[in-house]
């Protein structure tokens, strides 16, 4: 017999193809319990096998992610991409900045030597 | 590598190919959670993307703990706050759907192991008897809903209804009887 305490103990996440194997039925035995506990014990999963349940069908399920998961490398370059262009204008006024006072000392430097 | 490895290699480069590994492990329950709450696979698919930005952008500002729970958590309010603009008036409904927090895990931590194992036997023996034999079926015997049904004669919904209580009612009473000692 297994341990009570596995009652308030969290099992691993369910792999995509589990999901869709319990979606579409396919699941049996140890296997179906398995996933029955893990859903159980997660409100999170239990959601969102509960939100999937409804699609009329998980044929389309891979194709979804895959193309969300597309779009999300593509946000993430552009926010990258974003945050690269932002550093090179603040890079810029500090070498403007940089040189403007080295001028300026240069200059007093020069007035002081050349007048006094 | 695990979900805290990976939060914390892009808390501290802020590289965000670290980011989009870890955000890729949660697309399908981001999408399930957002068709639960949305209905509508095109606006589940718009949800996904405004929580993957919504996310990127916390986490340049906040640390997170126990990122899969956080996920959660901003996944539903963005999902309920879409209903909200769609539905003013109806969020009380929506409210009481919520799931509660879980904070098994915790508390099992803050016991001793042998204390805990001990208390919930006796916890268990005071629960109704369907209760107890769904439980002990479920997680000790490991059956699934079905078997369980067919086992005790009891409807699933039934079975579903004595795993939950019965899971809250344990801890209740493992809760009582610590405090006692």
């Amino acid at each position: 017999m297994n341990d009570l305490t596995s009652i308030w103990q969290q099992e691993d996440d369910l792999t995509p193809e589990q999901v869709k194997a319990y979606l579409e039925g396919r699941l049996q035995g140890d296997a179906l319990a398995q996933v029955e506990r893990i859903i159980h014990d997660s409100p999170f999963i239990a959601d969102a096998i509960d939100g999937l349940k409804s699609l009329p069908t998980a044929d389309h399920l891979d194709e979804v992610v895959n193309t969300l998961n597309k779009k999300l490398h593509q946000q993430l370059a552009q926010a990258k991409g974003k945050r690269q262009r932002r550093k090179i204008p603040s890079l810029y006024w500090s070498i403007i900045a940089v040189v403007l006072i080295l001028l300026l000392c240069f200059l007093g430097y020069w007035i002081v030597s050349s007048y006094f | 590598m695990d979900d805290q490895e990976l939060l914390r290699i892009y808390a501290t480069g802020k590289d965000n190919f670290y980011l989009g590994i870890l955000l890729e492990r949660y697309t399908l329950l981001i999408f399930g959670v957002s068709m639960k709450y949305l209905k509508n696979e095109e606006d589940a698919k718009d949800a996904v993307q405004q929580v993957f930005l919504k996310v990127a952008g916390e986490l340049q500002k906040y640390q997170v703990a126990y990122f899969k729970s956080w996920l959660y958590m901003v996944t539903r309010n963005h999902c309920l706050m879409q209903l909200r603009h769609k539905n003013q008036g109806r969020h009380h409904v929506l409210q009481a759907d919520m799931p509660a927090p879980v904070d098994d895990l915790a508390l099992l931590q803050k016991f001793e192991r042998e204390t805990l194992l001990e208390n919930m036997h006796e916890a268990l023996q005071d629960l109704s008897e369907g209760q107890r034999t769904c439980l002990t079926l479920f997680y000790l015997e490991k059956k699934s809903y079905q078997e369980i049904a067919t086992t005790t004669g009891l409807d699933l919904q039934q079975v579903k209804s004595h795993i939950q209580n019965g899971k809250r009612n344990m801890k209740i009473l493992v809760l009582k009887k610590m405090q006692s000692v």
